[in-house]
Parts: C-alpha cells; sequence; structure tokens
C-alpha cells in the first residue's frame, strides 16, 4: 500500500477526540486527509515523534494518541520502544509506516537491514501490548476499528510500497525544495493549537 | 525537593545523573506525593517527552548530565527553539573536579564541565547555578524563567546533592541545596 492509502484509512477510522501525531512520510499526508485542532506536526525532529506522543499520552490518560511513525525515525530513537513498554500507556496507538527508505520518493536510500528488520519483532521483544501488520488497505480499513478499541500500547506495521509514493525523484532537473520558515515554527504553532484544544475540552488531563 | 513541589512539577524525565543520585532517592521514596519519575533510554528522548507532556497538560522537567545535555541538543533546539515549548532543565555537572568546587566553571580543566554554559550561552538558553547554600530558590527561579519566556532554562548542579539524614541548609534533607559541607563529605 502507499503512505497515501495507509493515512487515508487511519485518517477515516481515527477517533473524534484523538490526537494524531505525524512525523516523516505521513506528514505529506495525514493532515491534509483529516484535519483537527488536535493534530501535531513532529517537524523538524526526525526520531522525536515516539517521545513526543508518549508524553501527550501520559498526561492525557483518556484519550486516545494516535502516533504515526517512520520506520527510519524510529530507527533514530529505538529506545524509544522500551521507554513506551515501560510506561504501558493503553491509549497509545504507534503505527510506523515501513517503507524501508529514508526520503521517500525524492531520493530512495535504503535503511539499515531495511529488509531484515522486524518491527513487530522489535515492538513485543521490548514490552509492547500487541503488535499487528497490515499489508493492503482493505485489511486495514477492516481491523482498524479493532485495533484502536484495545489496550496499548500496540504497534501496527504498515507494509509501505515505496514506490508507490506520489513524488518525483530529486535530481539536477527536479532539485529539491527549499525549506520554508513555516517547517521550523509548525510543531510549535500547532501544539499551541493541541493545548488550547485540549484546555477547551477539559478532559483526561493527569 | 521543596522546590520542585512548590512548582507543581508533575514529572520528572531523565537519563540518571550521578551528581543528582540523591534527588531520585527521594523522588522514588515518596512516589504518591513527590512528581512521577520516568526514565527514558536517552536525554533527548527525555527532552522532547517533556514537551509532549507540556502539550498535554502537565508540568513536566528534565533532569540530566552534562554529557545528557550535548547529546539532546537538537531536540533541545527542536522543542525549545523552534517551537517555543517551555522546557526546564536540572544538569548535574557530572565530572567537575574537586579542585574547581568553590571557583568558575570556566576554569574547570575538564572541556564537558568548562563548555557546558558555553552550549547553553551558544544556544541562548538562560541557566543558573545551584551549588552552594546561598543558591537556595535557584530552582525555582529556573522554572519559573522557562514559564515565563517559553524557552528552555538550567540549573546546573555543580555539585552533588545532600543525602536524606545528613542536614542540609533547607533543612529538608535528601534534595535540598547543595551544601558546603556535604561536598567536603564527598571528597572524603
Amino acid at each position: 500500500m502507499s503512505t497515501a492509502q495507509a493515512a487515508s484509512v487511519i485518517a477515516a477510522h481515527r477517533p473524534p477526540d484523538a490526537v494524531v501525531i505525524s512525523t516523516m512520510s505521513s506528514l505529506r499526508q495525514f493532515p491534509r486527509l483529516s484535519p483537527s485542532p488536535l493534530n501535531l506536526s513532529c517537524v523538524p525532529l526526525m526520531g522525536g515523534a515516539s517521545a513526543l506522543g508518549l508524553g501527550i499520552a501520559i498526561a492525557q490518560p483518556n484519550r486516545s494518541v494516535l502516533l504515526l511513525d517512520g520506520d527510519g525515525s524510529l530507527l533514530m530513537q529505538l529506545g524509544s520502544l522500551v521507554t513506551v513498554a515501560g510506561v504501558q500507556p493503553r491509549n497509545l496507538y504507534h503505527f510506523v509506516f515501513d517503507n524501508g527508505v529514508w526520503f521517500e520518493g525524492g531520493a530512495n536510500f535504503a535503511l539499515p537491514a531495511a529488509d531484515r528488520i522486524s518491527w513487530t519483532g522489535l515492538a513485543t521483544a521490548a514490552g509492547y501490548a500487541a503488535t499487528y501488520s497490515f499489508s493492503d488497505p482493505a485489511a486495514l480499513a477492516s481491523d482498524l476499528d479493532t485495533v484502536l478499541a484495545a489496550a496499548g500500547p500496540c504497534l501496527i506495521r504498515l507494509d509501505i510500497d515505496k514506490d508507490a509514493a506520489d513524488r518525483t525523484q530529486w535530481s539536477g532537473v527536479n532539485l529539491q525544495e527549499e525549506t520554508p520558515d513555516s517547517q521550523f515554527s509548525r510543531m510549535g504553532d500547532e501544539a499551541r493549537t493541541v493545548m488550547r484544544a485540549l484546555q477547551q475540552s477539559q478532559v483526561g488531563q493527569a | 525537593m521543596r522546590e520542585l513541589l512548590d512548582c507543581g512539577i508533575t514529572h520528572v524525565i531523565t537519563v540518571p545523573d550521578y551528581v543528582m543520585l540523591s534527588v531520585y532517592r527521594a523522588l522514588e521514596a515518596k512516589p504518591a506525593t513527590h512528581p512521577q519519575l520516568i526514565y527514558t533510554c536517552t536525554e533527548d528522548e527525555a527532552v522532547t517527552m517533556a514537551a509532549g507532556l507540556h502539550i498535554g497538560g502537565a508540568r513536566p522537567m528534565v533532569m540530566m548530565q552534562n554529557q545528557g545535555l550535548y547529546a539532546s541538543l537538537n531536540a533541545v533546539r527542536a522543542v525549545g527553539i523552534d517551537a517555543r515549548l517551555p522546557l526546564f532543565m536540572m544538569i548535574g555537572q557530572f565530572g567537575r573536579e574537586y579542585a574547581n568546587l568553590g571557583r568558575s566553571r570556566q576554569e574547570s580543566t575538564r572541556p564537558l564541565v568548562r563548555n557546558c554554559e558555553r552550549i547553553l550561552d551558544a544556544l541562548d538558553i538562560p541557566y543558573i547555578a545551584c551549588e552552594r547554600p546561598e543558591d537556595v530558590g535557584n530552582v525555582s527561579k529556573a522554572y519559573r524563567l522557562s514559564q515565563e519566556r517559553q524557552w528552555p532554562c538550567a540549573t546546573l548542579i555543580g555539585t552533588y546533592t545532600a543525602w536524606p539524614g545528613v542536614p542540609t541548609s533547607d533543612g529538608d534533607g535528601a534534595g535540598g541545596a547543595p551544601d558546603a559541607a556535604q561536598v567536603h563529605d564527598a571528597k572524603r
């Protein structure tokens, strides 16, 4: 499945009061598919999504936190699987977009051991409550409500086809885009929006 | 410890620091009344988790060693500086030589110690030292500053924190302000 397909299914099944943290490839898809004051972009901070989501999950125990992580991103903080398992947040659902590459579509640099890593195996060994793996959007759509109704922490591995990305590879005739200022202010701006939304709802504060 | 309670700290996120061992022991001893202590695998994880807790409505802080500051700079940059979220860090000056106690940290012969403040300066992160009896209150000051500025702020713990049962300047046992007498005890 493509990143866009996976993000579309998650958007369709998102609990309305869930906080959703996007990073890396999902960042280009999920916020536009599911606009909400409870969306938070972890950028530019590759590797930070798992800890950011864990912090919110602890502070908001009565609210689901959906964490849309990248495989390369999670590799940068592999220990966070253990930290999450240590806390055992029942409300944390950790999606890993397993495309096996950095810069999906734009460069597709292969991750170390990309074809041998077992994300479900790593999460199980760390102590997650449950793990799932989906290779096609129909199966994901069929099961996701059940997954999100179960107690976390859950790791949901998504088998992503890197070649299905809606992006043309960068080259001398297709240069990388300039990084805009908003890339650096986005996380903070969205964080303050999330905080206001949470304060207004007055639900589940620790 | 009293200062942390006065600040309303709800969570202490940390990779343990050698300088502040007694504070960890004090936190572990009273989990019902003290801030929740959460250990992480790396300091950048601790920094980012603290940001998440803040966004979720909690009042977190990070405890780490000076080495942890070096290790977590990109996370501090992202959540504290670019995102402008408050981030209160209590940083233990691991490796500070006894000969440097009572003197400027800038005179330490050890780059790990000496450059800690230079790194904070380079990032425009204010810090307040906490290593003498008269420094009581500096932890609260640093915390309030991070909240007022919505920006990172640090307290630099310059010497070992006192252990329970050993009188300290604030009469509160573990986690009080570092006491000069305790420093001498540690030297022995």
